[in-house]
């Protein structure tokens, strides 16, 4: 555990318990940038299922650079956040799944974007979008809700 | 103040919440559920009145409008809730009273993108001409919002009054 015990005495975890507002400030960046990810993610993926059938399929190529964006927010507060208590969130079941379920949807994202990249015009032009991207949609909702769950019950593990 | 805690602490909802504090996790839960329904409808469609993302129609942004209101009722139930279930924490909370005045006055933005944008729309989009003061009402929506997310995350951290 000399890893997590030497991010505790970085100068990041320094930072975050000797300022009074540190903590709550990144805590408020990690809440913005979900509301980004998950936010367009939602949207994004009830339309790949049949809803808001009359937004074009083709903008999410712009709307999903900006989730991306949210994305780099979130994966920098988290990463601040974890050195202060990196030992007893790595003992935490509820953020081990968050990560996993994170890292999973991340991957299907990634995915589904490459798929909208390739694709949006056909789908545009035919008004039909391919099962396959609709199961990964199902998918990504899901998984996305398990991380806002598992990032809730977090706290209550402490 | 104090007449009015004790009479959210004298409520049947309350009690019951005490009783049952698994509630408060469940009410947790649905808070950020809302508030990504909530935000992430609006991001989309003020950044298309300022002006970003012009290959989405207006209108068709407009389709989003119920995911907003229907995240802004599932965050203000669980909100009242959340004050039931603990009043002196949160009434007496100077994080929480900015954060229902930003809430207030985003109702009001809202009534105004009502009152003088929502009718003008469709006129507005044909040409995608819209007028200063409906993105100033579209960036005003936003720094609000996120004014009323940050003062949420800040109760825990701030004092009391």
């Amino acid at each position: 555990m000399t890893i997590l015990e030497s991010l505790e005495a970085s100068f990041i975890a320094d930072w975050l318990i000797d300022s009074l507002y540190a903590y709550p400030i990144m805590l408020t960046c990690h809440g913005i940038g979900m509301s980004i990810v998950i936010g367009i993610l939602i949207i994004f993926n009830l339309r790949l299922l049949g809803f808001f059938n009359n937004i074009e399929i083709a903008v999410f190529n712009a709307l999903l650079k900006l989730a991306w964006a949210g994305f780099i927010i979130n994966f920098i507060s988290g990463c601040v956040l974890f050195t202060q208590k990196a030992s007893s969130f790595i003992e935490n079941w509820a953020f081990l799944v968050k990560i996993a379920g994170v890292t999973i949807a991340t991957v299907i994202t990634i995915i589904s974007h490459r798929q909208l990249a390739q694709q949006a015009e056909a789908w545009g032009s035919q008004n039909s979008i391919a099962s396959s991207a609709k199961i990964l949609a199902l998918a990504s909702l899901c998984l996305w809700s398990v991380v806002i769950i598992a990032g809730r019950v977090v706290g209550y593990l402490e | 103040m104090e007449s009015l805690i004790a009479w959210f602490e004298s409520s049947p909802t309350h009690s019951w919440m005490i009783e049952h504090n698994w509630i408060t996790l469940v009410l947790e839960v649905i808070h950020f559920f809302g508030l990504c329904f909530l935000l992430g409808g609006l991001l989309i469609i003020d950044l298309r009145m300022i002006g970003w993302f012009k290959s989405i129609s207006v209108k068709a942004i407009h389709a989003l409008l119920p995911i907003v209101v229907f995240g802004f009722v599932l965050n203000l139930v669980s909100g009242v809730l959340f004050v039931f279930y603990d009043p002196a924490r949160y009434l007496i909370n100077i994080g929480f009273q900015i954060k229902m005045i930003l809430v207030f006055l985003a109702g009001l933005n809202a009534i105004f993108y009502y009152w003088k944008i929502h009718p003008n729309i469709q006129q507005w989009s044909e040409n995608d001409r819209f007028p200063v003061f409906a993105k100033v009402v579209a960036a005003i929506s936003l720094l609000l919002w996120y004014g009323v997310l940050s003062c949420g995350r800040f109760i825990p951290y701030v004092g009391t009054g």
